[in-house]
């Protein structure tokens, strides 16, 4: 589509967008655009012409459990808003894309096919004046029925005793500051744990090194680079996690969807229930 | 409305630009201090994601400065993050 220097065609440049705009404001659910945000006022003040918006919190989660949607939810949220299980949904969001590619992971998890996200996020559309507009798109309803769930990208808390005992990677996308143990969370930020540090045996890895100073992803080859340098290659299985499961979910697109490795899991509960966890371990301090 | 604590932070970094004797480090920081000015005076201020990502170059850039920078690059980082714990997020 656009940006296929990658393992997949998952990754679509802003121009692309700009150029199939007509499209994403079609009743055609063919082609389908979705801002993802925390803060949605920035979605009801400007957004890419054509694009849904889905809350996060509200929307693409649980509002009961801890959980993502269930599968009856999942279908009720993409069906009312005229996404068809074989339309192209391009997501995009605020916040660097953390929670557009939460809502990517969540999309494969229940099988949808052909989901990508926009190179970049809302800043990038922002920053470079593409078109935008206040106007709330409405699309005709359509049936939705997932094929999910796809249990082999998430990882559970058993999984990641499992990746201890075993000495499977496990990769930590947070600050230095957070993965040592010296904050439970970054300034401004809610959730947090009983204790500050990290799963034993992780590496730190941080989810901002996966994206160039203007938000888009490092080329390939440079992702290929900094994970194999730090001893996290394709020849294993990968558990990457941060804080809520958001930011994991840059780590896992650039793993298991930009460079193609087979086997990569997102944990979803990440620090918030393993640093609350009563009788697991962790470290504290840097990986060295 | 100016958001001071991202001018002042575009302000360190500013001078730490000038002053820094590494030409890589030295465009590296102008171009923070650029965009920091810049988010200072925006309509809609930062979210997270894009603060974390500039705190992230700027750690990188401070890692490979000389003392002296680095001192100046942390300056900055501290009302960065002081503009961070002010802004909602999950």
């Amino acid at each position: 589509m656009s940006e296929s220097e990658y393992a997949n065609d998952v990754l679509v440049s802003a121009d692309w967008v700009e150029e199939h705009l007509d499209e994403f404001q079609s009743d055609d659910p063919g082609l389908r655009l979705v801002e993802v945000d925390v803060d949605t006022e920035m979605y009801d003040e400007a957004h890419a012409p054509g694009a849904l918006g889905f809350n996060w919190e509200t929307q693409l989660c649980d509002q009961t459990r801890r959980d993502i949607l269930d599968k009856a939810d999942f279908e009720d949220l993409l069906g009312g808003h005229g996404i068809a299980p074989d339309s192209t949904v391009v997501l995009y969001g605020d916040n660097s894309n953390w929670f557009a590619a939460y809502t990517y992971w969540q999309f494969k998890y229940w099988g949808h096919d052909d989901v990508r996200l926009l190179n970049g996020g809302r800043d990038y559309w922002m920053d470079n004046d593409y078109p935008t507009t206040d106007e709330v798109p409405s699309f005709s309803a359509v049936e939705y029925a997932a094929r999910g769930p796809f249990d082999g990208i998430r990882a559970y808390r058993e999984d990641v005793q499992k990746a201890i005992e075993r000495g499977i990677p496990l990769v930590d996308v947070r600050s230095p500051e957070e993965f040592k143990g010296e904050i439970l969370a970054p300034p401004g930020l809610q959730e947090t744990a009983q204790r500050g540090g990290h799963v034993p045996g992780a590496r730190n890895i941080s989810w901002a090194d996966t994206v160039q100073p203007d938000g888009r992803f490092k080329t390939a080859d440079d992702l290929r680079e900094m994970y194999e340098s730090n001893g996290v290659g394709n020849d294993q299985a990968v558990i990457a996690y941060c804080r809520i499961g958001e930011r994991s979910s840059i780590a896992w697109f650039a793993l298991h969807e930009l460079l193609g490795y087979d086997d990569v899991k997102n944990y979803d509960g990440s620090w918030t229930e393993w640093g609350n966890l009563v009788g697991e371990p962790i470290e504290t301090g840097s990986a060295d | 409305m100016t958001r001071e604590q991202l001018a002042a932070a575009a302000e360190t970094l500013g001078a730490a630009a000038d002053a820094a004797s590494d030409a890589s480090i030295a465009d590296g920081l102008a171009e923070q201090a650029d965009q920091f000015a810049m988010l200072a005076e925006a309509d809609r201020g930062p979210d997270h994601g894009r603060l974390a990502r500039h705190d992230r170059v700027l750690s990188n850039l401070a890692a490979d400065a000389d003392p002296e920078t680095a001192d100046a690059i942390e300056s900055a980082l501290e009302d960065i993050r002081a503009y961070r714990s002010t802004i909602e997020g999950v």
